[in-house]
């Protein structure tokens, strides 16, 4: 490690087709160097066929792929020099920790002392250090990913795959691996890009997510970002929950059917969106806020939250108030809603 | 409980005696001064002696070893290769070229042997060793390709394309990832392949050039010469030979799944 050139990633127009089905339509992408890029999206979404296109298993049909600064579309992926982490961490059965770790020094012809050096570097920085002798059927399932992540680390690739990383593991080890990895990313600073089904995961490790839909890329940009002001309904409702109001498009302001007006700070469009979180029960009577009457339907308790169901016109309503709050009202009851103009997040489509 | 397994127990050690009753027999005679089976048995190494002194059946066992050899190899190698592309490649008419594979083991040897012979005549490859052994490789590369395969439909594909990403050409991904995984059936397929063309009598038989027979092939003749105990001296061999090679096969095949 150390001394690895940071290098970025850059996508123009790249689309992949298999047999009629265009499975990655048109994708332009810039990672920066050493950062770490989350592609989220559901199955199918082409993005493990994004993550494959970078790693070179499989050649675009059309489109350009950098990878630092140099065009690598053709290149297989034996020679473009990432490092990549597969969702089965595919550890070689018949080898030890240490061999595995070391195959890819082995292959590009490096000596047995300056890899069993690296090596030791390498399970150092993933912390099984004098797990080197062991065979990859006596390791925990959170070992065997830390033994993949240095293998795929220890050659200094330009760039960091990782597919689905953490899916195998369960929740508290899935956690502690999240952490891990964002420390070894930041400690080694490769350029990092990672393909995940799982929004909270995306938004915990990335710095930058891209949301992919039918192989197009819906949105993208830091998660925050991604989060507070999704552009459009699907982006609105993959990341987090979301209430989505939809009406007559004006200027800064929706009209709902029933004539409510929501006011928000974008242009005439067709649809707003208002995190569960951003919606309080009887808002001060000030004219700054948003105001739909609804009907609560259900209070569903779940600790630190509890979620409200309400209907609106015949649309539900999610509501997410502090777990701990009394509800004065019951089922049936009309309630006023509010939220902020600032939390009324314009959306295109 | 206890009386069916004594039952059971019975039952295997029957059929362990049906199996080995003659072979043991043959082995016991071998020993034996009388040439005429009389009991009790004269322990006597002669016919070890007279076979030693008989040129006809050492040059065949000879013949027939290296022909094995030489057959094993080729099919080995070949039967190898086959099962690797299959499992590797997608191309057209895969599935009928696997298919197509099965029905030579369950031809009868006369109609394979029938055929080759008037397939090798009409091509023009004479009788004798060369076309003994292209018989004798043909016959055993489905095994060798079953066995291998079996053993491929447990490797993980990943496993090759994370060497791939570690930068390894194909031919280190073969040497260090694949071949060491399917190793154990490689090795079982070629001891198949060694027993199907050692033991192999019609083909050899039709398809050997007079002077130069297999051992199936002289000890058929011998036979029907006038049987001699060397005969069974020679068979007591073959068979702790091939009895052996069978054990590895079997302790390999249990290897099978490194983990």
């Amino acid at each position: 490690m150390g001394g690895a050139d940071r290098a970025g990633v850059r996508l123009a127009g790249v689309t992949k087709r298999f047999g009629g089905v265009t499975a990655v339509d048109a994708v332009s992408l810039s990672f920066d160097a050493g950062g770490f890029f989350g592609l989220l999206g559901p199955s199918g979404s082409g993005k493990t066929t994004l993550l494959r296109l970078i790693a070179g298993f499989e050649f675009p049909d059309a489109g350009a792929l950098e990878i630092g600064g140099v065009p690598v579309a053709r290149l297989p992926v034996e020679k473009r020099q990432i490092g990549m982490v597969f969702q089965n961490y595919a550890l070689f059965p018949n080898m030890s920790v240490a061999e595995n770790i070391g195959f890819g020094l082995r292959v590009a012809g490096l000596g047995a002392a300056a890899r069993a050096k690296k090596v030791a570097e390498a399970l150092a920085l993933v912390r099984l250090d004098g797990f080197g002798p062991r065979r990859p059927h006596q390791l925990s399932g959170g070992q065997r990913q830390r033994v993949a992540l240095a293998r795929a680390i220890v050659t200094d690739p330009k760039v960091l795959l990782l597919d689905e990383p953490l899916s195998a593991l369960d929740k508290s080890l899935r956690e502690e691996m999240q952490v891990e990895l964002r420390r070894i990313q930041r400690e080694i600073g490769i350029t990092t890009v990672f393909v995940t089904h799982d929004q909270e995961e995306a938004l915990t490790l990335s710095d930058r997510i891209g949301i992919l839909r039918d192989g197009r890329l819906v949105e993208e940009g830091p998660p925050e970002t991604l989060y507070a002001r999704p552009g459009t309904r699907f982006a609105a409702e993959f990341l987090g929950a979301a209430n989505i109001f939809t009406g007559a498009p004006g200027a800064g302001a929706l009209t709902l059917d029933d004539g409510t007006v929501l006011r928000h700070s974008g242009g005439a469009v067709p649809m707003v969106a208002v995190r569960p979180e951003h919606i309080v029960l009887d808002p001060p009577a000030h004219a700054g806020w948003n105001r739909v009457e609804a009907r609560l339907t259900g209070r569903v308790f779940s600790g630190a939250t509890a979620a409200l169901r309400l209907a609106h016109a015949g649309q539900e309503i999610r509501v997410s108030v502090p777990g701990a709050a009394r509800l004065a009202h019951a089922p049936g009851d009309m309630l006023v809603l509010g939220f902020l103009p600032e939390h009324t997040v314009p959306l295109s489509a | 409980m206890s009386v069916l397994n004594a039952l059971g127990r019975g039952w295997l050690l029957l059929t362990l005696l049906f199996l080995y009753l003659p072979i043991g027999v043959m082995a016991a005679m071998s020993f034996n001064a009388s040439p005429f089976y009389r009991l009790p048995i004269e322990p006597s190494g002669q016919w070890y002696t007279a076979l030693a002194r008989n040129d006809a059946l050492l040059a065949a066992a000879w013949n027939s070893v290296w022909i094995a050899l030489v057959t094993t190899l080729l099919a080995t190698a070949l039967g190898t290769a086959a099962a690797l592309g299959l499992f590797r490649f997608a191309f057209r008419g895969k599935r009928i070229f696997q298919v197509l594979l099965f029905p030579p083991i369950a031809i009868p040897w006369l109609i394979t042997g029938t055929a080759m012979l008037v397939f090798f005549f009409f091509i023009g490859i004479e009788r004798g060793s060369p076309a003994v052994i292209l018989g004798h490789v043909a016959l055993a590369i489905p095994y060798v390709v079953i066995v291998v395969s079996a053993r491929l439909a447990g490797f993980d594909p990943t496993l090759e394309e994370a060497a791939r990403s570690l930068g390894a050409s194909a031919w280190q991904i073969t040497r260090h990832i694949t071949l060491p995984f399917i190793a154990p059936a490689v090795i079982a397929g070629a001891l198949f392949a060694f027993a199907v063309s050692f033991d192999q009598f019609v083909i050899s038989y039709f398809l050997a050039e007079p002077g130069e027979v297999t051992l199936p092939v002289e000890i058929y003749s011998a036979i029907r010469k006038g049987f001699t105990p060397e005969i069974n001296a020679i068979s007591t061999i073959v068979i702790g030979v091939s009895m052996a090679l069978m054990l590895i096969v079997a302790r390999l095949a249990r290897f099978g799944d490194l983990r």
